[in-house]
């Protein structure tokens, strides 16, 4: 909402400077976001009065000017026309930043002679667009009075604030509520505008038909003959251009101006282009109107219209149409105050995607008690600046609107608040916001104005006590612990420290939008869909992170970001309703791990990088990486089946893990390089269990431990995890561990076979074994690969 | 006859320790010439034995000390020659493999759990969907169908009816849903709105705090915001100035200003800044919220606050630029980011300086 200084002192008698209502209004509820004071860059400038004016001797237009600005006598070279000996105008001086285009103004040589300022034209200070010669000040001011005075006799220097309007001040939307919420805070008197009841001295010529009085509660008109149409005074012009309204022409300002003043937005319509009778009535659906702004709208069912034989002339309380509106030639004008549901005009703009200043205050909810004020009030800035002759106001439809009271206990303000307002004051504060209020000792009764329909409750009586009272009052209380509040509980301790865990292990942790683009789904069915996704590539919601992660990759790649080390905790979706997401952690790796340097230590990462991350992960929530199985079977498509595994616990499908299909990388536009990537659902992780803190007792045994090696040749199909299963079964009770050092596939090998070499470490618990229970052992190692299909291949 | 002096000298010019050993075998080794002489002992006299003897163990003492003196010096010289050979160029450096950070939201994340922890909030553990119904967004937060405030936030809507919620705010009615009242949370989260601008993104995250017991009024609200802006900014004096506002589900509303300059996007706090900064939005609870989920508001009442993460992340970490903040721009990532072990920590400070 933009409103001006000046005009808000026409309703409020206040001492206050235009930056002192500015924060008292931000204070009040009215955030302040702009104060643009027109004087402002005005300060510097001063009035010069030209003394002598001569041709310059090599231009035809330009003059020698001698400048008397009070103090001295200035030389200047002018081009403007209208200089002349004897005019006083505003002189800028080297050092003066001119408003139009923000330049400091240099003293400078033209063609030959000094000048030492610039005579300015009106477009040149920032105050209208007349460029055609310098401004002509009246007779009354000296050289040497600064600009601001001299202006100010000839144009309305005043200050524009741009205010934030919330949903729950609809009354801010005039100038005059905001000038009363002023005075309700004590920072001056409210100038309450003064109506007069114009009788009319005639029927109006149009009738009315109103059959929507369930959502046009109120449509009265009044007719006003001979009106003569004309531009606007340059007064109302200037008015309201500084608040960014068109001027149209002096009818359509003056609907104009009661909207932006008085909240109340009317219509006026040109009479003598309306056939027949007016009907307020619902829209069928499907017609088509034209509107002022010229765009035609296709109506829909419900929509409230006014119509004549013609057809739509106008959509209520949104915008009025182009085939009855007011030209300069309106000689009649049918002059509209009315009041309509607020839904229904909120539920059209928005059907129709139309704004317009009436709708925006319409669906706010403006007083509905205005309409006749307004009409009057309307009724006689037209008669006075137009002429006219005007009708008795033909009224159809009642005011809705039923006074309604609330009883507030006086104790409940500091319940809710945390301190105290004497009574009386809380009663001075409602009465000067408008409402009624009875004083019944403990409770007072509160009945709210028209204009204030959003004051509903004890809620909302003590907002407006508490910041008219001013909320720089409210103390403040310490809230504080009691000590037995469980702040992380079981379920999340684990996803809170997963990302520390790893961004160890060299991963770099990103956050991606919730959403993607369905084209990029690694699995295309059951997409859930955006009805109106931001850009068509954000339009479905991410079953999986991989995809925003590739996408990562492939943005990183574009800027030469080689290395790409990322990962995800976040959302996943699997339905369209509430609940339907899971917490997932993603991660992939792609490029060297490091720099390529001397030291030849970076590597290109692999499943078994991915793998331990996976291990990572679940050791974090506790899960033991024997209990974990990698599995094979139903390795989904967008994985290397050959280099991928689906990660099972507690007999679910936990998460995948492996080498991303190159096929799925040409989708992303991945080229030259090879992506590892795991998923896993945190929600099948298990909580965190309540068992005690103590670890296991640690026994070393004093008996140094024994190694002993072996190689077998095996079918390559069979898993090396397989073999180190079997030896590590062999002897559970001395084998401690068993590791494989070497995998040999090739030619001295038939095809099909791999050998495999095997550590085993033997723990000699609280001996030293013999050579035969030793060779016992390892032998019940290697018969343990026999069995599963291993050949010796030397001992 | 042994020529002493002439051993000595050959152990004197011997250079190296293997020179040395060959020396040593020819002198004391098995033929070596002081074994034979040694050797000859036995057939002498025992007069002749005594004598001899004892000028030969002379002779022996003074070779093997003069060996072994020659042997330390050798091996020094060598171990020495050895380490020269070995030399390394110290300005080189060992690239380490990459590094891992976490996100600067998570890593305020963490500080806003520390914060409100200590200040005796829970963390909202489940039940708080990023998709949400109409009721839980909108109505049941005091927003009925075609309530003005729909438009203070643009939404997202799926197929099937459903919406991404606009706020945290709906976690407030699922939490006094499941556990009733009192109730002391925080829940923090992705939100989204339909705006995509220099200074909005379609996606941000939220803290949202709810405390409603008995006699939780907006004093209460006040001072733990307070608290919590001199935990959070680590300064021990914040101007702060508390203005009304608007929101559908608290009345009476507020937000938060805080007194601050701020200079080539680094937040300095403190009285003599030059302007407000808005920080967060908050109120007590509107007793439609309160009836919508079953509770008194006569009986119960309290507060709730929301705030931007990523807006608190910019000005505690001086980041004038979110637009790497959901990319996967490594240099963003790591420059602004922080390192596994940087764990914000109440007691011991909560940000490393």
């Amino acid at each position: 909402m933009l409103f001006t200084y000046n005009q808000l002192k026409k309703f409020l008698d206040t001492n206050l400077t235009p930056d002192e209502i500015a924060n008292k209004l931000t204070m009040l509820g009215l955030e302040i976001e702009e104060v643009k004071d027109m004087k402002a860059p005005l300060a510097d400038f001063i009035v010069g009065e030209i003394v002598e004016c001569a041709a310059h001797p090599d231009s035809d237009h330009l003059h020698l000017l001698k400048v008397n600005i009070g103090s001295e006598v200035l030389n200047v070279v002018c081009g403007a026309p209208n200089a002349r000996k004897g005019l006083k105008g505003i002189l800028a001086r080297p050092g003066n930043i001119i408003p139009l285009d923000g330049t400091k103004l240099k003293k400078g040589m033209v063609r030959g002679y000094e000048s030492c300022g610039m005579m300015c034209s009106e477009k040149e200070l920032g105050l209208g667009e007349n460029h055609d010669g310098i401004i002509e000040l009246p007779g009354d001011v000296k050289a040497g009075d600064s600009a601001v005075f001299a202006l100010s006799k000839i144009y309305n220097l005043d200050v524009v604030y741009d205010g934030n309007v919330l949903p729950n001040h609809p009354d801010y939307l005039g100038v005059l509520g905001i000038a009363r919420d002023l005075a309700a805070g004590g920072f001056g008197k409210l100038l309450m505008p003064e109506v007069k009841e114009i009788k009319g001295s005639f029927k109006s010529l149009i009738t009315v038909e109103n059959n929507a009085t369930k959502d046009a509660h109120e449509f009265n008109t009044r007719y006003i003959k001979n009106v003569k149409n004309s531009e606007s005074s340059k007064w109302v012009k200037d008015y309201l251009s500084s608040v960014e309204m068109n001027s149209i022409s002096a009818l359509v300002d003056i609907t104009n101006y009661c909207l932006h003043n008085l909240n109340r937005p009317l219509h006026v319509f040109d009479a003598d282009k309306i056939k027949g009778k007016l009907v307020v009535d619902y829209a069928k659906g499907g017609e088509e109107f034209v509107a002022l702004d010229g765009n035609t709208y296709i109506l829909n069912a419900g929509d409230i219209v006014i119509k004549d034989d013609n057809g739509i002339q106008s959509l209520a309380g949104v915008m009025g149409g182009l085939a009855t509106s007011c030209t300069m030639e309106t000689k009649n004008v049918l002059l509209e105050s009315a009041y309509f549901n607020p839904v229904v005009i909120r539920k059209t703009a928005k059907q129709l995607k139309i704004e317009s200043d009436s709708k925006a205050r319409f669906e706010r909810g403006i007083d509905p008690c205005c309409t006749i004020w307004g009409m009057e009030y309307a009724t006689q800035m037209i008669l006075d600046i137009c002429g006219g002759e005007a009708s008795e106001i033909c009224k159809t439809g009642k005011c809705e609107f039923k006074e309604y009271s609330i009883d507030f206990p006086v104790a409940y303000f500091a319940k809710r608040v945390g301190f105290d307002i004497p009574k009386a004051d809380m009663i001075t504060i409602l009465s000067n916001l408008g409402c009624k209020v009875k004083d019944n000792t403990e409770i007072i009764t509160v009945t709210p104005p028209s204009y204030r329909q959003d004051i509903e409750g004890k809620a909302d009586i003590t907002e407006e006590l508490v910041r008219v009272y001013g909320f720089e009052k409210l103390p403040a209380i310490s809230v504080e612990a009691s000590g037995d509040e469980k702040v992380v509980d079981a379920k999340i301790v684990h996803k809170t420290k997963l990302p520390r865990v790893l961004a160890s292990r060299g991963l770099i942790e990103v956050y991606t939008w919730s959403f993607m683009s369905d084209k990029k789904e690694l699995d295309t069915r059951d997409s859930i869909r955006i009805v109106n996704p931001i850009t068509n590539d954000l339009n479905v919601m991410r079953k999986s992170i991989i995809p925003n992660l590739l996408d990562g990759i492939k943005t990183n790649l574009s800027r030469s970001i080689m290395t790409s080390n990322l990962f995800e905790v976040g959302p996943t979706f699997y339905g369209d309703k509430p609940t339907e997401q899971n917490t997932t952690v993603a991660g992939v790796r792609q490029g060297l791990s490091g720099v390529k340097d001397w030291a030849n230590n970076a590597k290109l990462p692999d499943f078994y990088d991915v793998k331990n991350d996976v291990l990572a992960v679940l050791s974090t929530f506790g899960v033991n990486p024997s209990s974990v199985k990698f599995s094979t079977e139903n390795i989904p498509s967008w994985l290397n089946p050959y280099k991928s595994a689906v990660v099972v616990f507690a007999n679910k499908v936990v998460g995948y893990v492996g080498e991303i299909h190159p096929l799925t990388l040409k989708k992303f536009g991945i080229k030259n390089t090879s992506v590892v990537a795991f998923e896993i659902n945190l929600d099948l992780m298990p909580d965190v269990k309540s068992k005690g803190t103590a670890k296991k007792k640690l026994v070393i045994s004093d008996f140094l431990p024994i190694s002993r090696d072996f190689a077998v040749i095996i079918d390559e199909n069979v898993p090396c995890g397989n073999i180190l299963n079997a030896v590590k079964a062999s002897n559970k009770e001395y084998i401690k561990d068993a590791v494989i050092f070497d995998i040999y596939k090739g030619e001295k090998l038939e095809v099909g076979k791999k050998s495999v070499a095997v550590h085993i470490i033997i723990e000699q618990r609280d001996k030293t074994l013999t050579e035969d229970e030793i060779n016992v052992i390892f032998n019940g190692a290697i018969a343990s690969v026999e069995k599963i299909g291993g050949k010796l291949r030397d001992k | 006859m042994i020529d002493k002096n002439e051993i000595l000298a050959k152990i004197g010019n011997a250079r190296t320790t293997s020179e040395l050993e060959t020396l040593n075998v020819e002198v004391m080794g098995k033929s070596g010439v002081l074994t034979l002489a040694l050797r000859e002992l036995g057939k002498m006299t025992p007069d002749e034995r005594k004598v001899k003897g004892a000028e030969l163990n002379q002779i022996k003492m003074e070779i093997v000390s003069a060996m072994d003196a020659k042997k330390s010096e050798l091996e020094l010289l060598e171990i020495n020659a050895n380490l020269e050979s070995d030399k390394i160029d110290i300005s080189l450096n060992k690239a380490e493999s990459g590094k891992g950070y976490v996100h600067p939201l998570t890593q305020v994340r963490e500080e806003l759990l520390q914060i409100f922890g200590s200040l005796g909030f829970r963390l909202v553990s489940a039940n708080d969907p990023d998709i949400e119904d109409d009721f839980h967004n909108f109505t049941a937060l005091n927003v009925p169908p075609f309530h003005p405030a729909r438009s203070m936030q643009d939404t997202f809507f799926l197929d099937g009816g459903n919406l991404l919620r606009t706020q945290t705010s709906s976690v407030q009615i699922r939490e006094m849903e499941r556990t009733g009242v009192p109730v002391k949370v925080i829940t923090m989260g992705r939100v989204y709105r339909s705006d995509w601008d220099a200074t909005h993104t379609p996606m941000f995250h939220q803290i949202e705090g709810l405390y409603v017991d008995k006699n939780i009024n907006m004093s209460h609200l006040k001072g733990c915001l307070i608290d919590f802006l001199k935990a959070f900014f680590e300064v021990d004096d914040i101007p702060t100035q508390f203005r009304p506002s608007y929101f559908p589900f608290t009345e009476p509303s507020a937000e938060m200003d805080i007194r601050c300059t701020i200079q080539n996007g680094e937040l300095k706090i403190g009285a003599n800044g030059n302007r407000w900064l808005e920080i967060l939005g908050c109120g007590m609870v509107h007793p439609n919220v309160l009836k919508s989920v079953g509770v008194d508001p006569d009986e119960y009442q309290g507060f709730a606050f929301g705030m931007g993460i990523e807006r608190l992340t910019m000005l505690k970490y001086g980041i004038s630029d979110m637009r790497g903040c959901f990319g996967s721009d490594t240099r963003w990532l790591s420059h602004y980011g922080f390192e596994a072990d940087d764990v914000p920590n109440i007691i011991t400070g909560l940000s490393k300086k």
